[in-house]
């Protein structure tokens, strides 16, 4: 299939992994490059600039395919070493970079520069005008379903998609609810030029994850995520587990008092206690609402493959009969 | 265009009216009947005489099916089901309840019976019940909601493998790629309810149409999550933001002067239940045009789709 994401990044399937804390390790994204997909690195997940560009070269001895390193911009005061990541990214010679957070207005000269493609996540119209104004290449629309960061505006993807490409000019993916060769096709019809999937890649044989947590994916039903941390506008959508509850129990009793140090037992430091030590009830983790759809722990190869399959028995087959 | 939701409603297209309140009545429902699409009378508002004038009324506006909802939180009086059946009423959609309460003696007059839902929990309960269909409805749409909203690109696929009957998708449906993408997700009919609203042959005065035609899709509140009391998603006004932002608890008494909001004009005088897809809505337009442009949207995005990803 071919659409202006897959001419953008040279990839064989409008597939993106999109950039997860303690998931998106050279394993994970070297998996999803091979199968025809653009793997995506976490940058922030790496302690220093050293260990990404070790991370990189990882990723360069399993796949010859693109893939890309997601930055994310934090609003902290101790910013990570942001110019030597931008460094090792590019002296490794990485294709794209995905960027989220805050405006990646101070690298984007610098990665422009070198030839690498930027696709920056966004979760309002507004915010993907101001990426492609200020010049990427691509845009990744987060619907409210995604999980992670989903904003403050709370407007899932059969909203938000079509009001992106009735605005947008750059290409786009959709990102949040997708699980399938369905969801592809929905994501195309609303306008987009392809998908990000993030929490369906933590289900697959090749995601360097606890296996508690792949099985916490398959138990989940579409009623199971939360929203934490909307009273600091910082708001997540992560998995219910004990340490969730009690956070959010916090944020009810506590109501407009709550500081950061009260929740921190519950979010600082977590991830690799619940990723990779499968400590489940650690504490909050990122997950979108398409944990309900997931069912299954296939490979990265056959996963995409049986989206690619699906996708196009859904257009020619049963969308293509309706409309003759 | 034939599937199974076009042959068990007897209509010319998969779309549906939502049964709004004291808003789904002839003058609208007709309009809809009349364009191809399944128009539906509302029973939450008023008597059951009320609905047996509108009933009457549809009757000298169209000769096209139409149908009734039974929104189960909202019933009177008691003998609605023998109402319905007596009416000679072939469609039911039953929402706000139990599935058991309706389905039964329903289908047992013959009727066709849909039910609204917003989980696969409550999807499997409605299959249990017998209905003959599902109308599932996702966080987006307006109106009162499950506290727990699960956005239509989730619960639609999610649903639809579960079960075999047909399904209409309600809530952010609006135009030819909406009802598209939902029929990529399993979906054979649509159902669209703020797009009505603030349609040329809806009742409800202009100050609330221009209000969804000014909407952004950030322009609506999802109030009362926690209770108690139904949560809802309306119209972002300065009562409603100031129940988003303060909590009153129960909103229904706010629902008594819904007429000076709805056909008085005064947007603060209660509550205007609107989805978030009023932010795509930018023109008031005659049912028909609506009905017979998202057809042809719907058509013609086929057609790009299978231009455009041809990977054979």
């Amino acid at each position: 299939m071919k659409t202006r994401i897959t001419e953008l990044f040279g990839i064989k399937h409008p597939i993106i992994q999109g950039g997860m804390h303690y998931v998106g390790f050279a394993e994970m994204a070297a998996a999803v490059s091979n199968a025809g997909g653009l793997g995506i690195i976490t940058g922030l997940t790496q302690k220093t600039a050293a260990d990404l560009a070790n991370e990189i070269a990882r990723c360069k001895d399993m796949t010859d395919k693109p893939f890309g390193v997601n930055l994310t911009f934090l609003p902290v005061v101790d910013q990570p070493d942001y110019p030597g990541m931008v460094k090792a990214i590019i002296e490794g010679g990485v294709k794209v970079v995905e960027t989220a957070g805050n405006n990646p207005q101070s690298v984007l000269p610098f990665l422009k520069d070198a030839g690498i493609k930027v696709i920056h996540k966004c979760t309002a119209v507004r915010h993907a005008l101001k990426a492609q104004a200020i010049g990427c290449d691509a845009v990744s629309v987060d619907g409210f379903e995604c999980g992670g960061h989903p904003g403050e505006d709370d407007i899932p993807n059969f909203i938000l998609l079509p009001r992106a490409a009735d605005e947008l000019e750059i290409p786009f993916v959709a990102s949040g609810g997708m699980a399938d060769g369905r969801s592809l096709v929905a994501a195309l019809a609303l306008g987009a030029d392809g998908i990000n999937m993030g929490t369906r890649f933590i289900a697959t044989k090749e995601a360097p994850v606890h296996d508690n947590v792949k099985q916490a994916l398959l138990a989940a039903s579409e009623l199971d995520t939360r929203l934490i941390m909307r009273p600091f506008r910082n708001t997540e959508r992560v998995l219910t587990n004990a340490a969730v509850e009690r956070l959010l129990e916090k944020e009810r009793t506590l109501g407009k008092d709550i500081t950061f140090a009260d929740i921190a037992p519950e979010v600082a430091g977590v991830y690799p206690r619940i990723l990779a030590e499968g400590e489940m009830d650690a504490g909050a983790w990122s997950c979108g609402m398409v944990a309900g759809l997931i069912h299954d722990i296939p490979t990265c190869q056959d996963l995409i493959d049986r989206i690619m399959a699906q996708a196009n028995d859904i257009i020619h087959g049963r969308l293509l009969k309706l409309a003759d | 265009m034939q599937n199974r939701i076009t042959q068990m409603l007897g209509v010319q297209y998969p779309i549906v009216q939502a049964p709004m309140g004291w808003i789904a009545r002839a003058p609208l429902a007709s309009a809809v009947s009349n364009a191809g699409g399944m128009g539906i009378i509302e029973t939450s508002s008023g008597a059951l005489e009320e609905v047996r004038a509108e009933i009457t009324k549809m009757r000298t506006l169209t000769d096209k099916p139409f149908g009734v909802n039974i929104a189960q939180a909202f019933v009177r009086d008691p003998g609605i089901v023998d109402f319905v059946v007596d009416q000679g009423i072939k469609f039911v959609t039953t929402s706000a309840g139990d599935p058991n309460r309706y389905c039964g003696p329903l289908k047992e007059a013959g009727l066709t019976v849909f039910h609204v839902v917003p989980t696969l929990d409550g999807a499997l309960k409605a299959i249990a019940a017998g209905v003959d269909g599902l109308v599932v409805e996702g966080g987006e749409g307006g109106g009162f909601k499950n506290p727990r909203d699960v956005a239509l690109m989730v619960l639609l696929p999610l649903i639809r493998s579960k079960v075999d009957v047909p399904i209409i998708a309600a809530g952010g449906m609006v135009c030819g790629r909406t009802m598209a993408a939902a029929f990529a997700l399993g979906a054979e009919g649509i159902q669209m309810g703020t797009r009505m609203v603030s349609a040329a042959e809806s009742p409800v005065h202009h100050n609330w149409k221009d209000a969804i035609i000014g909407a952004k899709e950030t322009d609506t509140v999802f109030l009362n999550r926690h209770g108690p009391g139904p949560a809802l998603r309306a119209l972002r006004t300065e009562k409603t933001t100031a129940l988003d932002l303060n909590p009153q608890g129960d909103v229904r008494p706010e629902f008594a002067n819904i007429r000076d909001l709805y056909f008085g004009g005064d947007l603060e005088a209660s509550i205007a239940l609107t989805g978030q897809v009023a932010g795509r809505i930018d023109a008031v337009k005659p049912v028909k045009q609506i009905i017979d442009e998202t057809i042809a949207e719907f058509e013609d995005e086929i057609a790009r789709l299978c231009a455009s990803y041809n990977v054979r």
